[in-house]
C-alpha cells in the first residue's frame, strides 16, 4: 500500500521542487535552446526552471482545472483575460511597481497585457506585423518598379493585374498577381481607417471595413487572386505559391521564420498598401503572452524567470517587445539574406506606429470574441463562396449582435468572474448594446 | 432428510462461493466502468443542469441548458442536421460495401490473404494519419481524385472547401475504413452451411435468389450487428472534420459554412474551445438518448426481420 502510495505520490504535482515551471513551446529547437541556457540563469540566480512543453489552449484549460497548471504559461487574450477575471492569474503590477523591467518594455506590449480592471496579467513575448512578400525576379521582368511605402492600394491592384498570367492561352491563369488568406483583411480594414476597438462587445461592419471586403471579393472575382476557398482546400500553401511563382505577391506576417527559411526565390518585402487620401496605419500585434498562476508558490521567482525568458532567453531574442533591443538587425544577423530584402524597412514603419491598433486577432473583446465569430465565420464563408453579398453580410449582423448579448447576459448571470470584471462587463454592455439587441 | 440438506447447504455454498470468486474475477472490470464510464456518466448528467465551466463551481440552472439547445441555438440544429446526413448516407452504404466486399473476399482466388489484409489496413490505421492522407486525395489542384477526374474532363469540386461537397467527401473516406466490418460479415459468411446452398441449387434456384433467401437471413444477426455498431460509431463522427477542416486556419473547424460542424465536433467546440461544461454536458445527454432511442427503435423493428438459429428471433 505504502508502496502504492507513494507511486501515486510521485506522478502527481510536476512542479518540479523549488523551480519554477515553465510551459514553452513542444518543438524541439525552442526546448534544445532552453535546455542549454536555463543552467547559467540558475546558476547567476539561484532560480531553477523546469520545462513543461505543450501547445493548446485546451490542454492548458484542463490543468489550470485541475490545479495542474505551470508557474508561467502562455495564454492569448481570450483565456487571459478569463484567467485574470476568476483570479488564476496574478496581476503583475506589485512587481513591475518596484522593478525597471517593466520600462524595457514596448508600451503596446505592455497595454495588450492590460485586462479589463486595469491589472497587468500578461507579459507579451512577440510581436509581428503584415506586410507583402514578392518575387522580385517577376517584377523585374514586368518592368515594375519595387513598391514603396507611397503605394497605394489601387497600385497594388494595378501591379497585380500585370502581373496576372495566362501563359498557354487555355482561359486558366497560371499566375495571379496577389494573394491575401482572408484572416489578414483586418491588416487592411486597418489601414483604411476602419475601427477595431478591442472592448468592442459587438460586431460592427463600418463603412471602411465593407469597402476592404468589397475590394477584397474584387480582387477574386477580377481574377487576379486565387479563390481563398481554393488555396485553403490545398491546405494553406500560400508560401509555396510564391515559391512556385503561382502567386507573385503575398501578404503575410513579418517576421515569419517559416518564409524565410523556405523563400529559394528572389523576394524582398513591400509595406502594405495604404488606401488613397488615407494616412497609413502600420501596426505592431502582440496578442497575448506569459502569465503567471495565481496559484504558485513562489511569485517573486516566477516573476524573475519571466523576465530572463523575455528577455534573456537566447531563443526568444532579440524580443521585439524590448525597447533596448536591434530588432531588425538581430534578425538580420540570423537570416543573412534579410539584409537585402527591405524587411528592415518595413519593420521600422512598424515601430513608428508604437500602439497602433489592432491586436490583431483580438478585433473584439474577449468575453465575446467566441459567440461572434461562431457565428459571423460562417457568413463569411458564403460571401467568399460568393452564395451571399456584402448586404447580406451587414444584414445579418443585428441578429448576431442580439445573441451575443443574450450570451454575455448568460456569462455575467453564471460564471465565477470577479465583481470588477462583472460591473466592468455590465457598464460596457449598457453603454455598447445596439439599438435593435434584445 | 439430512443428506438433502446437507447437500443444499453445500450448494448452495459453492454457488455463494463461484458468486464471490465471479465477482472478484469481474472486479477490475466493474471497478473500471464505475470510476472512469458511470461515474463520469452520471457526474456529466449533474452538469448538464448547471452553468459548469470546469474552473468554478457548478451553479444549479435546472433545465435551462436543454431550453437554451432546442429552442435558441440554430447550431445544434445545423451540427444535428449534419450528423443525421453523415449517418442516413454512411450506415447504408458502409454495410452494403462491407457485405460486397466480403463476399468478393470469400472468392478463391490467388493472393486472398494478401487483398483481405489491404482491405483491413485502413480499419487499423489512425484516424488523423487517413484524414491528412484524403486531404492530398481531395486537394483540388494536385489531389488524386480531380486529376482522375480531370481525365474525364471533369473539372473536380473543391471538395473540403465546398459546402456542397464536404460532408459527402467525409463519407467517401469514412467508407475506406470498413474494414471491420467487412471481417465481421466474412466470419458471419463462412458460418452459412453449404448444403442450404447446395439443397437450393437443385432446387432451381439462382444465385440473387440463394443470397436473398438464404445468405441475407442466415447473416442477418451480423447485419444488424453492424448496423448497430455503424450507427453509433457514426453518430459520434468526429475525427476526421476536425483534422480535415481545422487545418484552414483557426477555428475554421466544421466549415465551410458549417457544412461540416457534426453534432460531436459542435460539443468539443462548446466544452473545450468555450469551455462551456454545462451547455456541452446537455449536449452530449442529448446525443445520447437520441443514440439509445435510435438503437432500440432498430432493435424492435429488426426482431422480425432477424434470424437467429435457436429459433427464437432474439
Amino acid at each position: 500500500m505504502c508502496a502504492v502510495a507513494l507511486l501515486l505520490g510521485g506522478c502527481g504535482g510536476g512542479k518540479g521542487g523549488d523551480a519554477v515551471t515553465y510551459q514553452c513551446g513542444s518543438n524541439a529547437l525552442e526546448i534544445q535552446a532552453l535546455e542549454r541556457d536555463i543552467p547559467a540563469f540558475t546558476k547567476r540566480t539561484g532560480i531553477g526552471i523546469a520545462l513543461n512543453p505543450f501547445n493548446g489552449d485546451e490542454k492548458l484549460y484542463a490543468m489550470v482545472a485541475a490545479g495542474q497548471e505551470p508557474d508561467i504559461f502562455t495564454v492569448n487574450n481570450v483565456l487571459r483575460d478569463r484567467f485574470a477575471s476568476e483570479g488564476r492569474i496574478l496581476d503583475l503590477r506589485p512587481f513591475a511597481e518596484k522593478d525597471p523591467f517593466a520600462d524595457r518594455l514596448l508600451a503596446s506590449a505592455r497595454a495588450d497585457g492590460v485586462s479589463l480592471d486595469g491589472g497587468w496579467y500578461s507579459v507579451s513575448n512577440w510581436a509581428f506585423t503584415v506586410g507583402v512578400y514578392y518575387n522580385r525576379a517577376l517584377f523585374a521582368e514586368a518592368g515594375i518598379a519595387p513598391p514603396d511605402s507611397t503605394w497605394t492600394w489601387d497600385d497594388m491592384v494595378a501591379t497585380a493585374r500585370r502581373l496576372t498570367r495566362d501563359a498557354n492561352g487555355d482561359g486558366k491563369t497560371d499566375r495571379y498577381g496577389v494573394f491575401i488568406g482572408s484572416h489578414f483583411i483586418e491588416a487592411f480594414e486597418q489601414m483604411n481607417h476602419a475601427p477595431l476597438p478591442r472592448e468592442a462587445l459587438f460586431l460592427s461592419l463600418s463603412p471602411e471595413a465593407r469597402d476592404v471586403y468589397v475590394r477584397y471579393l474584387a480582387l477574386m472575382q477580377d481574377g487576379l487572386m486565387p479563390d481563398t476557398r481554393r488555396v485553403q482546400a490545398m491546405g494553406m500553401q500560400a508560401p509555396q505559391m510564391l515559391e512556385n511563382g503561382t502567386v507573385a505577391m503575398l501578404v503575410e506576417a513579418v517576421p515569419n521564420t517559416n518564409l524565410f527559411e523556405t523563400l529559394t526565390i528572389d523576394w524582398a518585402l513591400a509595406p502594405l498598401p495604404r488606401f488613397a487620401g488615407k494616412a497609413p496605419r502600420y501596426f505592431r500585434s502582440h496578442s497575448g503572452g506569459l502569465a503567471i498562476s495565481a496559484r504558485t508558490r513562489h511569485p517573486q521567482r516566477a516573476w524573475e524567470a519571466l523576465k530572463w525568458i523575455v528577455s534573456g532567453a537566447s531563443v526568444y531574442q532579440p524580443n521585439p517587445v524590448l525597447r533596448d533591443a536591434d530588432f531588425a538587425g538581430g534578425w538580420e544577423r540570423k537570416h543573412a539574406r534579410l539584409a537585402a530584402t527591405g524587411f528592415r524597412d518595413v519593420w521600422r514603419l512598424a515601430e513608428q506606429q508604437e500602439g497602433g491598433d489592432p491586436r490583431y486577432f483580438v478585433r473584439f473583446s474577449s468575453f465575446t470574441m467566441a459567440p461572434i465569430l461562431e457565428r459571423f465565420q460562417p457568413l463569411l464563408d458564403r460571401l467568399w463562396s460568393r452564395s451571399i453579398g456584402i448586404d447580406e453580410l451587414a444584414a445579418a449582423v443585428p441578429g448576431i449582435n442580439a445573441r451575443v448579448a443574450k450570451d454575455l447576459e448568460n456569462t455575467l448571470a453564471t460564471s465565477a468572474m470577479k465583481p470588477v470584471f462583472r460591473d466592468a462587463l455590465r457598464r460596457q454592455l449598457a453603454g455598447q448594446r445596439p439599438a435593435d439587441g434584445k | 432428510m439430512g443428506r438433502v440438506s446437507r447437500d443444499g447447504d453445500s450448494r448452495g455454498n459453492a454457488m455463494k462461493s463461484g458468486r464471490w470468486t465471479g465477482l472478484l474475477f469481474v472486479s477490475p472490470w466493474l471497478a473500471g466502468f464505475l470510476l472512469l464510464t458511470a461515474g463520469p456518466m452520471l457526474y456529466s448528467l449533474y452538469l448538464s443542469f448547471t452553468s459548469a465551466s470546469m474552473l468554478s463551481a457548478p451553479v444549479w440552472v435546472g433545465a435551462d441548458n436543454y431550453a437554451a439547445i432546442v429552442s435558441e441555438d440554430p447550431l445544434f440544429w445545423i451540427s444535428l442536421t449534419n450528423t443525421a446526413y453523415y449517418v442516413g448516407v454512411f450506415v447504408p452504404l458502409s454495410v452494403v460495401l462491407s457485405l460486397a466486399l466480403a463476399m468478393l473476399l470469400r472468392a478463391r482466388v490467388r493472393g486472398l490473404r494478401v487483398f483481405r489484409t489491404l482491405f483491413f489496413l485502413p480499419s487499423v490505421t489512425n484516424v488523423v494519419a487517413v484524414a491528412v492522407l484524403w486531404l492530398w486525395i481531395f486537394n483540388p489542384d494536385f489531389g488524386l481524385l480531380n486529376s482522375a477526374l480531370r481525365v474525364f474532363g471533369i473539372d473536380g469540386p473543391l471538395w473540403m472547401q465546398s459546402e456542397e461537397w464536404a460532408k459527402p467527401a467525409l463519407v467517401v473516406m469514412s467508407l475506406w475504413g470498413v474494414g471491420g466490418m467487412t471481417l465481421i460479415f466474412l466470419a458471419a459468411l463462412q458460418g452459412v452451411p453449404a448444403e442450404l446452398h447446395e439443397a437450393a441449387m437443385l432446387d432451381g434456384a439462382g444465385a440473387a435468389r440463394r443470397f436473398f433467401a438464404i445468405t441475407l437471413p442466415m447473416i442477418s444477426p451480423s447485419i444488424l450487428f453492424n448496423t448497430v455498431m455503424s450507427l453509433i460509431g457514426s453518430f459520434q463522427v468526429f475525427t476526421q472534420a476536425f483534422v480535415m477542416t481545422g487545418t484552414v486556419q483557426p477555428g475554421s473547424e466544421g466549415g465551410p459554412n458549417n457544412a461540416t460542424l457534426f453534432y460531436v465536433l459542435y460539443l468539443y467546440k462548446k466544452a473545450f474551445q468555450e469551455f462551456r461544461m454545462g451547455y456541452a454536458s446537455a449536449l452530449a445527454w442529448i446525443l445520447f438518448l437520441l443514440t439509445v432511442g435510435l438503437t432500440w427503435a432498430l432493435l424492435r423493428l429488426s426482431k422480425s426481420r432477424v434470424h437467429y438459429e435457436a429459433g427464437h428471433g432474439r
